[in-house]
């Protein structure tokens, strides 16, 4: 078993009762283990709600986190990846002043080439939003830069699964609780919907995020 | 229970409570919880509410109930400083897996986040130290807030629960109607033992030729003393406990070998370095049980039979893990296992009993000094006791002595705060322990130091005439922290000396009989008159000033580091 932190994803499915992302951020605190990401959101389970964190931790320590978020009252399952068994996308909004638009060519092109799509234009301001790895996020961000990029918003990494086939083989997952109304829980024709969901992005929450950022 | 009633919140936390047999709670009233009092004042014939003297006493009460009567224990406060006063004890419970369900009010939904009179955030401070949580904002989520509370608190691996109910909710009317909670969805309670690992583990069990069972709580908490016996017996497995699996099987069975740890006796704890199958049952390997982790046992196959998942490789990984109810996984296992022949084995336990015997043992109980030693106390408790008697502990030098040499010869007799060690935990926890086994003797021992952080408790004592006997040993010292000062930090005795009051006379104030004993000749006579008293008795007695607890096994170092002298 690997001693060095490396980075694991850590996947909750869960009731969604207040309270419990307290709960959940307590079992990192109290081991003194900061969070480097955390997304929550509804699963592609209906009334079924996921929370996916991201910490850099060696694997006895992410089994034994799995292991304590499970035992908790309102969670019904955990699981932990590696970056080899997820893919990571996140999209990003970038704010640019309008008038950049115009008198830079070269961003029009930055657009075309990165596939990136244009969400909103104002007078003063336009927003690019661009989905995909975080070396392509991060490739337009340094290319907008120089161009009065005014604030780059809305990070929002959420993680899918390579290949449905090999959800429970390739998955490390600490299996502990047995579920009683959740046995079809992982069936495969499920796990399909959740690849298909991270490939076109229609997930819940990320609209409400779009909004907030808009104003910002 | 189909009964349909328009009620009040309030009056609907009594009657759900009733409804989960409870018939004893202990608290203590304030401005958010009023409404429940109001009802707790129209049901006293039914539910007995005990006014301790602090919140904190309330939690460690309801412990003490919850640990020798086996059902769960209830405590209640307000909101603010009530509720912020019940974490030590519910913290306490959490380590120790008791099964508490605490009641607090909260200021009025309305006011919620407003920084109102007394309003705390009990919700986000409990959360780490209990086993679920939940605010109420609306009456008509009562019933099934607290069904859920007592099932979620009894069931698995028990634990602490807190309900928080704002004013507003405690004085809405809805139509009341109680289901009992039978299940979680999110909440498996207890593994479906899987019998391939009982094989597995049986098999291992089978093949040892020096095996050592290390045994827990979850014997008492899950119920299995009779099924643990029975698999003792028929294996003829030597036997050690952590303290709280204490009295879980009788001190004079041949195969208990005593307790393990850090003040634990000399056989067990060089032998887990030695064996090679370690059989935990209802254990956690605490840092206490093990010393350094990985020089722990290293030689050794491990089976573990555990309730709780994750307690599986957290500290030791298990070769054999069973994951069950203890009593299901020990009746799977005693017949798929052979009886053994371990006569060398069993030779090397007498022969270090021995040695620890004339080092230590001799001189704890049988001292050449003037001064009176703790263990000599601890007899004369068993001598009079007839080694019956719930014997309920603080924390420090007295618990580690109380522990070592309490006789036993029934479960649920031993009341401690193990995990968290939480002095001033004994006092209140005696009471409860009364009221949770009524017939029986219950004792109380306690240092000077943790007699006087919950010692206004004496007020709930005097109050309920509940027949606590409390024994002192005061020797003015902090005395465990001192004797870490005297080994580890060459003697500088910083803040560990206590300037103590006239305890006798304290009592006295409550009306509490009380004697002070100084000299050898007067113990056994004292202790004897403590018992023949009916009702509390406080009996304080000095010992000898600088005593140490032996054996040691130094924090951090390996069992095999531990120390006689």
């Amino acid at each position: 078993m690997s001693q060095e932190p490396i980075r694991y994803t850590i996947s909750i499915y869960s009731e969604n009762n207040v309270g419990l992302l307290n709960r959940i951020s307590a079992i990192f605190l109290k081991r003194h283990i900061n969070i480097e990401s955390l997304t929550t959101s509804l699963s592609e389970i209906p009334d079924v709600f996921r929370f996916v964190i991201v910490v850099m931790v060696t694997e006895p320590q992410v089994q034994k986190l799995v292991q304590q978020i499970e035992k908790q009252v309102d969670v019904i399952k955990a699981f932990y990846h590696t970056d080899e068994e997820t893919i990571f996308l996140e999209t990003a909004l970038y704010k640019v002043k309008t008038s950049f638009l115009f008198e830079e060519r070269q961003i029009q092109n930055f657009i075309k080439e990165s596939h990136a799509n244009i969400v909103t234009v104002s007078p003063e301001f336009f927003v690019i939003e661009k989905t995909g790895f975080r070396h392509e996020t991060d490739a337009l961000r340094e290319a907008l830069q120089p161009f009065g990029l005014a604030t780059i918003c809305a990070l929002w990494p959420y993680f899918g699964l390579k290949s449905p086939h090999g959800y429970l083989t390739n998955l490390k997952f600490v299996q502990r609780k047995p579920n009683l109304d959740y046995g079809k829980l992982f069936q495969p024709t499920i796990v399909k919907r959740a690849i298909t969901a991270t490939g076109q992005v229609p997930l819940y929450g990320r609209r409400r995020i779009c909004r907030r950022s808009y104003s910002s | 229970m189909s009964e349909k009633l328009h009620i009040s919140g309030a009056e609907a936390v009594i009657r759900c409570l009733l409804a989960e047999g409870v018939d004893l709670i202990y608290g203590y009233p304030g401005g958010a919880i009023m409404p429940v009092y109001d009802e707790l004042y129209k049901f006293q014939d039914q539910l007995h509410h005990v006014l301790t003297r602090h919140e904190q006493g309330a939690t460690h009460a309801a412990q003490g109930y919850a640990r020798t009567s086996g059902k769960v224990g209830v405590a209640i406060a307000t909101s603010g400083p009530g509720a912020t006063n019940l974490i030590t004890g519910i913290a306490d419970a959490q380590i120790d897996s008791t099964p508490l369900v605490c009641i607090t009010g909260q200021v009025a939904s309305h006011l919620l986040g407003s920084d109102a009179f007394q309003e705390t955030d009990i919700i986000g401070i409990s959360t780490p130290v209990t086993k679920w949580n939940y605010q109420i904002t609306n009456a008509e989520e009562i019933p099934e807030i607290m069904a859920k509370a007592f099932y979620i608190a009894r069931s698995g691996r028990p634990g602490p629960v807190l309900i928080d109910i704002t004013k507003d909710a405690q004085f809405a009317k809805f139509d009341y109607s109680y289901k009992k909670c039978t299940g979680v969805r999110s909440y498996k309670p207890v593994p479906t033992l899987d019998h391939d690992q009982v094989k597995a583990a049986a098999e291992a069990i089978n093949g040892a030729k020096k095996p050592l069972i290390v045994w827990g709580q979850g014997v008492i908490l899950g119920q299995a003393e009779a099924a643990f016996k029975a698999f003792v017996e028929k294996t003829q497995i030597p036997a050690a406990w952590t303290i709280l699996g204490l009295s879980a099987l009788e001190t004079a069975h041949p195969l208990n070998k005593g307790m393990l740890g850090m003040h634990g006796n000399y056989a067990p704890n060089l032998l887990t370095q030695e064996c090679d199958v370690l059989i935990a049952v209802g254990m956690r390997f605490d840092d206490r049980v093990t010393g350094r982790l990985d020089a722990y046992a290293t030689q050794a196959k491990v089976v573990h039979l555990e309730i709780d998942p994750a307690e599986i490789n957290k500290n030791v990984y298990a070769d054999y893990p069973v994951l069950a109810d203890c009593k299901a996984s020990l009746e799977a296992l005693t017949p798929l296992v052979q009886p053994k022949k371990l006569d060398e084995w069993m030779a090397r336990f007498d022969e270090l009993y021995k040695q620890e015997y004339e080092v230590v043992i001799e001189k704890d109980l049988r001292p050449q000094k003037e001064g009176l030693s703790m263990g000599e106390v601890i007899v004369a408790i068993n001598k009079a006791s007839k080694s019956d008697a719930v014997i309920v502990t603080d924390v420090g030098q007295h618990q580690m002595v109380a522990c070592r040499y309490a006789e036993f010869v029934r479960s649920k007799s031993n009341v401690t705060s193990g995990g968290l060690g939480t002095m001033g935990f004994a006092l209140p926890a005696a009471i409860g322990a009364k009221m949770g086994a009524p017939d029986r003797h219950v004792v109380a021992v306690i240092g000077d130091g943790g007699y006087q952080m919950t010692i206004q408790e004496l007020g709930t004592i005097f109050q309920t005439k509940v027949g606590v006997k409390i024994v002192i040993l005061n020797n003015d010292f902090l005395g465990m922290v001192r004797q870490w000062q005297q080994l580890f930090f060459e003697k500088r005795y910083a803040s560990t000396e206590m300037t103590n009051p006239d305890f006798v006379a304290i009592a006295k104030g409550y009306y509490i009989p009380a004697k002070k004993v100084t000299a050898r000749e007067e113990l056994e006579s004292a202790v004897a008159e403590m018992f023949a008293t009916d009702g509390p008795y406080f009996l304080e007695v000095v010992v000898e000033k600088e005593n140490n607890v032996f054996p040691m096994i130094p924090t951090g170092a390996s069992l095999t580091e531990i120390r006689l002298s």
